[in-house]
This record gives structure tokens, C-alpha cells and sequence, in this order.
């Protein structure tokens, strides 16, 4: 019998060091700061701020710290969430926000807070931002990975990652590089002097019935569509690009220097959309409906690949007037 | 009182020399006597005679023993035995298991048991902990691709643009390749209704709801249907949804331009439903309804999460 006691006992011990465990686990113990806070962190820290509205902004900068500074005293939790007990800053902290008389214990994941908020964090740190109604500014980051429900979101110099996603605000994005995902519902997308870090990196641009507007990109692989909107593509190609713009209802217009070299595949609706080009296409194929040539001097593996479509509008390959 | 016949068996294993010597005496005296014993005994003796010597070494026909019959029997009799034991297991007992556990529970096995039992507990903890962890990360949370990536049937085009080798090569020169003037060409089409960006929508047919269509489905259409329904029914539950006429209103209205988009395009695929480049418009516009409801009902779980 002593036997079962024991197990019983241990049991017990284990089964109420659960809870504690779980809850020193989460940090829900850690006190608060209002207003203003600041954390030491890796330079390429992962920082993540999620707000139900207020606008946010993001600046990159040497120190490797996090700052956050809200605009009307809301409480404010900096949060570590990478492997607790180490010595070395944290690579990846949650900012917590919530309202002044919001006493809540407030947890990694919930969105709350409703006052403007501005970050300074690294120049290599990845951010992650939500806001239901505010705009979203972001400049000089590796890494970002925003969302707004109804404001715009401002993207400037990010040097590796851009993921932007807005429901009706417009979506901007300049001075950059790497990957690029944009997209925004009724809101109006543009992108320009962005380039590519590696091979593989992409920009693809979506909308439903926003405008899509592309200017100077130096990136081999590009995507850009709208449902109902205008997509516009001005600049030189990149040498054996890929490029694949549409709009059902809209138009698509690319404005190239008439030193580009490209082949073509060129479709629209029969009887629905046309095809206006300033380039004399050398055509191997061609009908109501398609077009398909090539143009250019350049060797055939210089070639870009343009991929354009229009259900029923005008798609137009325009000479840049120099 | 006369002695019974003596059977086959116990003659041919008599004859097979198998007999204990009592035994063999006991026949011996027994077919002496036996007119009957004595003349199956002859009979028994002669067939050996002619198989042995017909089918020599190939076959080798016995009449079962008085040796093997009682091996069987014996075998027989075990089996029955094991199968009635079977049939009357009795069934458990957890208080009688209970006993004669800790009956055989010694200090050191009752630790080790319950050091057993408390690394379980404690690889449950730590499992619940990671989960936990992993749910409130915000690289899953923010960064997830929206699941319209994931549910888009094969016929869309690409949403990664990748070079692919044999697009990337211009065609080389062919025959019925025409050289065009260098001024600017104008491939509009005659009789053509140019629309605008901003009356296109007006020119578009009505909405049409793809149940309205369901009857003749394209490959792959059925696909593109199924995620838009679970799609909607994702967004309907969505309370936030109901409760934000600005985010109403902006899904009300991009709705009705992807809607339209595929009905315009579901006629052209009917009037010319040979024609690829027209399948594949109305596969984009599928695609384009699917990445709006993809994106609105993602926004919406996020704002939801945010008034919990």
C-alpha cells in the first residue's frame, strides 16, 4: 500500500506543477510599461506587433534594440518568445499593446490596442504587422510581413522580404529588394526601383479592383493582375525575364525603351479585347484573338518572356518616349 | 465364453511386430484358436505379400497402428482439454488485477513505476507547452500564405512566375512569320464595342451565381466551386464581417466584379468552348474570386481575434 501512495503522490505533484509551468511559460507574469518601452535584441530579431486599430510605424536603424513608443500611454508588454533562459539578446520578440483601462492579462497572439504606435527596431530585423483600420509605414527593415483591414500600407527600402496585404487601402513599395507579395482588394498597388537580391526572387502584384502600377524593376520574374483595375508596366525588361501581367476588364499597358528585346504571347477575349503595339513583333502566330512574335536584336536566351492577357480591354506594348 | 474377433488393426500391428510381446503372445494364442482371426490374419498377411511386392519402395500404404490410433486419441483428447480451458477463462478482475499488483510491487518497482508515469506527465506538459508556443507564433499567424494558394486547381496559371525553359526561347524564325512596319500597329477588330475601364462593368452580363451554371461544368470548374463555398461559408461566420459595413461593402462590391467577371467570361467559354485561351480566362477569374475570399476571410479571422 505505501507503494500506491507514493505513485498516487507524484501524480498529484506532477498534475499541479502543470498549470504554474504552462503560465511561467507564457510570461504572463512579467510587469508592464506604458508609454514607452525598450528591449535589447539580436540585429536580426523578428519583432511582431498586432493592433485592433491605430497606425504603425517601423524604422530600421543601427541599435540593435526594440523601442516602442505609443501615442496616448497604452499599456505596453515586450515580450521574449524565442528559447527563454538564454543569456544572448532575444531573436524574436511579441509587442503586446492594449488600451489604458484595458486590465486584461494580455497574451502572444490576441490583437488589441487602439492608439498610433511607432517601432524602432534593427535595420536586419524581420517585422510582422496588424492593424484592423490604421496605416502601416515601414522603412528600412530586412523583412516585413504587414496587414491592415482598411489603411494603406507604405513600404520603403526593405532590402530581403516584402509581404503586404490590404482589404481597401492602397499598397506602396519603393527602394527595395528580394521576394515581393502585394496585394490589396479595392485598393490601388505600386511598386517602384525594386530589384532582385537572388535567382529566384519574384514580385507579384494582385487586385481585384484596384489599379496595378510597376516602374523601374529590375527583377526577373514578375506578376502582376486585376480583376477589373488597369495594370501598367514601365522600364526596361531584365534580361531572359518572366513577366506575367492581366486584367480581365482592364487594360494592361507595358512601356518599354525601344532597346528591349522580348517574345511575346499576347491574348484576348475574341471580339471582346485588342492588341495595340508601337513594336514591329516579328509575328509566328497571330489572330483575332493572339498574338504571339518576338522583338529585339538580342541573342535568344536574352530574350524576356512577356505573358499578357486581357479579357476585355486594350493591352498595349508602347514605346518609352525618350 | 468365446473371445471377440480380433480387429484389423491390432492383426496388422501384430504383423508389423508393433505388439508389446504380451500382446503378440495373447494374438498368436488367439488366431490359433480363431478360425475367423486366423483367416484375417492370412488375408491381412497375403496383402502385405502383394503390396510389398507390387509397389515395393514407392508406396509405403499402412494401416493405422493400435500404436498411432492411441497417439491421436491421446492428441485428440489434449486438444479438447486446451480449447474447454480456453472457453472457461474466467473473466478480468480489476480488483483482483489490483491485488496481485501491488502484491508483486516492491519499493523499488513501485518507484520505478511511478518515475515511468511521471515522465510521461511531464513529456505531456512539455508537448501541451510547445503547441501552445507554436499556435502564438507569429510567423504562422502573419505569414501564413493565404489558403487560396493551396486549394487552386491545377488549370490556374502560375501564381509564382517561374521561367520556364521552353518559354523563355524566342521562336526561331518561322515560315509564316511576317516582318511588320515599325510604326504603330493596331490590331483592333472590327465591329468591336471598345470598353472602358470605367463602364466595362456595365457592359459585362448580369451576375450569374455559379449554381446557375453548375449543370454544364468545365473540368476543374468543380474545384474552383467547392473552395469558393467553403470559402463563403468561412466569411458568413465570420461575426465580424457582419458587424463592419465598411469591410461589407468592400467585400459586397469586389464580389460583384469577380462575379461578373466570371459570367463574362463562362459566355465567352460558351460561345467558343474550343477555344483554350478562353477556358483559362474564366479559370483566372475563378482564381481571381477565390484569392478575394481567400483574403477577405482571412482579414476577418484576424479581426475577429482581435475583439475576443
Amino acid at each position: 500500500m505505501k507503494s500506491s501512495f507514493l505513485i498516487v503522490a507524484i501524480l498529484l505533484v506532477c498534475f499541479a506543477c502543470a498549470p504554474e509551468t504552462l503560465a511561467r511559460r507564457r510570461g504572463d507574469t512579467k510587469p508592464l510599461q506604458r508609454g514607452d518601452s525598450t528591449v535589447q535584441v539580436d540585429p536580426t530579431a523578428t519583432v511582431s506587433l498586432c493592433i485592433e486599430s491605430g497606425s504603425i510605424t517601423v524604422r530600421g536603424s543601427d541599435r540593435a534594440e526594440v523601442r516602442v513608443h505609443s501615442s496616448d500611454n497604452a499599456r505596453i508588454d515586450v515580450r521574449r518568445s524565442d528559447a527563454k533562459g538564454t543569456q544572448s539578446a532575444p531573436t524574436r520578440v511579441d509587442v503586446l499593446m492594449s488600451d489604458p483601462d484595458d486590465n486584461r492579462v494580455m497574451s502572444i497572439g490576441e490583437c488589441r490596442g487602439s492608439s498610433d504606435v511607432r517601432l524602432d527596431v534593427p535595420r536586419g530585423a524581420t517585422v510582422y504587422l496588424t492593424t484592423r483600420d490604421g496605416d502601416l509605414d515601414v522603412f528600412d527593415v530586412a523583412e516585413v510581413h504587414a496587414k491592415s483591414l482598411s489603411g494603406n500600407i507604405i513600404l520603403s527600402r526593405i532590402s530581403k522580404v516584402t509581404e503586404a496585404n490590404s482589404v481597401s487601402g492602397d499598397v506602396s513599395l519603393e527602394n527595395s529588394g528580394g521576394r515581393v507579395r502585394l496585394r490589396s482588394e479595392s485598393g490601388n498597388i505600386e511598386a517602384s526601383d525594386v530589384k532582385t537580391v537572388e535567382t529566384n526572387d519574384f514580385i507579384i502584384a494582385n487586385t481585384t479592383s484596384g489599379d496595378v502600377s510597376l516602374m523601374r524593376l529590375n527583377h526577373p520574374n514578375v506578376e502582376a493582375s486585376s480583376t477589373s483595375g488597369n495594370v501598367t508596366m514601365t522600364g526596361a525588361l531584365a534580361r531572359g525575364g518572366h513577366y506575367e501581367l492581366g486584367s480581365m476588364s482592364g487594360n494592361v499597358t507595358l512601356v518599354m525603351p525601344e532597346t528591349v528585346s522580348f517574345q511575346v504571347i499576347a491574348k484576348v477575349a475574341p471580339n471582346s479585347g485588342e492588341i495595340v503595339t508601337d513594336f514591329p513583333i516579328k509575328t509566328s502566330e497571330f489572330s483575332q484573338s493572339r498574338l504571339v512574335g518576338t522583338y529585339g536584336k538580342a541573342d535568344a536566351s536574352s530574350y524576356a518572356t512577356l505573358n499578357v492577357s486581357v479579357f476585355s480591354g486594350t493591352l498595349r506594348l508602347r514605346k518609352k518616349q525618350m | 465364453m468365446k473371445e471377440m474377433c480380433i480387429d484389423e488393426g491390432v492383426l496388422q500391428s501384430y504383423l508389423d511386430g508393433e505388439l508389446s510381446p504380451e500382446k503378440m503372445e495373447w494374438v498368436a494364442k488367439h488366431t490359433v484358436s480363431c478360425a475367423a482371426c486366423a483367416e484375417s490374419l492370412r488375408e491381412a498377411e497375403s496383402e502385405n505379400v502383394f503390396f510389398a511386392a507390387a509397389l515395393a519402395d514407392d508406396l509405403n500404404v499402412a494401416v493405422p497402428t493400435e500404436n498411432l490410433r492411441t497417439r491421436l486419441d491421446a492428441a485428440i483428447a489434449e486438444l479438447r482439454q486446451t480449447e474447454n480451458v480456453v472457453a472457461q477463462k474466467p473473466t478480468w478482475n480489476f480488483s483482483a488485477w489490483l491485488n496481485s499488483l501491488f502484491a508483486s510491487f516492491t519499493p523499488q518497482r513501485a518507484f520505478a513505476f511511478a518515475s515511468i508515469v511521471a515522465i510521461i506527465v511531464f513529456a505531456a506538459i512539455f508537448f501541451v507547452v510547445m503547441k501552445d508556443k507554436r499556435s502564438a507564433t507569429p510567423s504562422n499567424e502573419v505569414a501564413r500564405i493565404p489558403s487560396s494558394t493551396t486549394v487552386s486547381p491545377t488549370p490556374v496559371l502560375n501564381t509564382t512566375p517561374q521561367p520556364s525553359p521552353s518559354e523563355a526561347t524566342p521562336p526561331k524564325s518561322p515560315a509564316s512569320g511576317t516582318r511588320m512596319t515599325p510604326q504603330r500597329v493596331n490590331y483592333r477588330q472590327q465591329n468591336r464595342v471598345r470598353p472602358k475601364s470605367s463602364d466595362a462593368d456595365s457592359k459585362l452580363p448580369e451576375i450569374v451565381q455559379p449554381e446557375q451554371v453548375a449543370k454544364d461544368l468545365l473540368p476543374g470548374e468543380k474545384s474552383y466551386l467547392k473552395a469558393i463555398q467553403s470559402l463563403e461559408v468561412a466569411i458568413k461566420e465570420s461575426s465580424d464581417l457582419n458587424t463592419s459595413p465598411a469591410l461589407r461593402a468592400e467585400y459586397e462590391k469586389n464580389l460583384a466584379v469577380v462575379n461578373q467577371a466570371i459570367t463574362a467570361t463562362r459566355a465567352a467559354v460558351k460561345r467558343q468552348p474550343g477555344n483554350a485561351d478562353t477556358v483559362e480566362f474564366l479559370y483566372t477569374a475563378y482564381q481571381s474570386k477565390v484569392d478575394l475570399l481567400s483574403t477577405v476571410a482571412d482579414q476577418a479571422r484576424l479581426s475577429a481575434l482581435s475583439r475576443e
